[in-house]
């Protein structure tokens, strides 16, 4: 009986799955965003080639985070990703003004493609600890989202002191679970 | 335009690869490990992959490229072109020591880290590029090149010893202006090193059209080249040390017998 009940407890309580693509150029911070929210560290990284993925468990939805590397010529890989993805994390240095625009053209790209049409967006102001960070206000400008009919959210974060990071987890939890 | 800018991206990629496999630049700038994958855009070197990963968190962090993931504009390859590892070592560590200094053990990331925080962020090795540039051996940027074209940097060398330019950079350092240490900077690498990559461009072109006539024609100038380098269709660049190498072997062979 007992043990009729834990499984019965169990089923209910599993956590809903979620497959969570995270892009954004070179340097972003994707991989310390990753590492922070799985293990609560910050890891000392290297530019990714190819991809790290993370199962993070948070408000009784298990995310799978796929944080695909963002150089420039292996851009065109993060296509093959899309598929069954239910969310998008799009992390961006804010600390680097003059490549707001490559990110711009890099997002509205993702943003357009037909597989990622459902997906709620996520967009992370990252290093907003820097001296030349731009506003998230100015964020959304740049990146021009706000003509965007997709369900959208920019969350200011320093991934170094996850500030930020769960409140941008807490928006796309809710957006999931709709 | 995306054919051209494809052709462009591929001649820019086989122009740093060339780059990066003269002596110099062949081992990572910060760690000294053999086997360069990314340019530090920031200051102008060649380093390793792990060590591109500790410069993006230094403070203020350094941008680093891929050589072969990311592509550059003309204006880049430019700046890339005119520094390399030896510029920065002249630069970055003009007043290393290494009596004081010891440099870090290559696996030890943390010292590393500290190594880089020391000259990067406390600049405590730091020249003036425009007095560092002078302190460059002329010869070793531009291997191979005729000794006419590196008769006027040697000139330029023996006019200011690096005794006498040390005082005037401790005092540029205390003055503190960054902006205008690096807008003096731009004006003066740029300039003086114009003839020196002119040169190197030129070899380049030439080893492009026919390797083999290259290690020929660097025999016929050098009498003492062994006869070994021959047989190496090695890059100009390579050539100079491998003379070395080769005779060191020779010798080798000789106390043997």
């Amino acid at each position: 009986m007992g043990l009729l009940i834990s499984r019965f407890l169990a089923l209910v309580q599993s956590s809903q799955p979620c497959r969570v693509l995270m892009l954004g150029l070179d340097n972003a911070g994707k991989t310390t965003v990753l590492y922070k929210l799985k293990l609560g560290e910050v890891v000392s990284t290297i530019p990714t080639i190819g991809f790290n993925v993370e199962t993070v468990e948070y408000k009784n939805i298990s995310f799978t985070v796929w944080d695909v590397g963002g150089q420039e010529k292996i851009r065109p890989l993060w296509r093959h990703y899309y598929q069954n993805t239910s969310a998008i994390i799009f992390v961006v240095d804010s600390n680097d003004p003059v490549r707001l625009a490559e990110a711009r053209e890099e997002l509205h790209y993702l943003v357009n493609s037909e597989d990622l049409r459902d997906c709620p967006l996520l967009v992370l102001a990252n290093k907003q600890d820097l001296p030349n960070a731009v506003t998230i206000n100015k964020m959304s400008d740049e990146l021009q989202l706000r003509d965007q009919a997709k369900n959208w959210y920019v969350q200011a974060t320093n991934a170094i002191t996850s500030e930020g990071l769960y409140e941008g987890l807490d928006w796309l939890a809710r957006e999931v679970a709709k | 335009m995306a054919s051209s800018r494809r052709k462009l991206d591929e001649k820019h990629l086989k122009f740093l690869r060339e780059l990066g496999s003269q002596p110099a630049n062949r081992t990572c700038f910060d760690c000294h490990q053999r086997g360069t994958t990314y340019i530090n855009m920031t200051v102008g070197s060649f380093v390793c992959t792990s060590c591109s990963g500790i410069l993006r968190g230094i403070n203020p962090p350094h941008r680093v490229k891929s050589i072969s993931m990311a592509s550059f504009t003309p204006e880049e390859i430019t700046q890339i072109k005119s520094k390399g590892n030896q510029y920065c070592s002249a630069v970055w560590l003009g007043l290393y020591d290494a009596q004081r200094f010891p440099f870090p053990e290559t696996k030890d990331e943390h010292k590393i880290r500290d190594f880089m925080i020391t000259k990067y962020e406390k600049k405590r090795f730091y020249v003036e590029p425009s007095i560092a540039v002078k302190n460059m051996p002329p010869a070793t940027n531009s291997p191979g090149s005729s000794s006419s074209a590196s008769t006027p940097n040697s000139n330029k060398s023996s006019v200011a010893p690096p005794a006498v330019a040390r005082p005037s950079v401790v005092a540029s350092q205390s003055s503190g202006s960054l902006g205008g240490i690096m807008s003096s900077v731009n004006g003066s690498a740029s300039k003086s090193s114009t003839p020196k990559s002119q040169s190197s461009i030129d070899l380049l072109a030439d080893l492009s059209h026919g390797s083999a006539t290259a290690p020929v024609a660097a025999n016929t100038t050098d009498p003492f080249a062994s006869p070994t380098t021959t047989a190496v269709p090695a890059t100009a660049g390579a050539a100079s040390s491998q003379e070395s190498f080769a005779n060191f072997e020779n010798a080798n062979i000789f106390t043997n017998t």
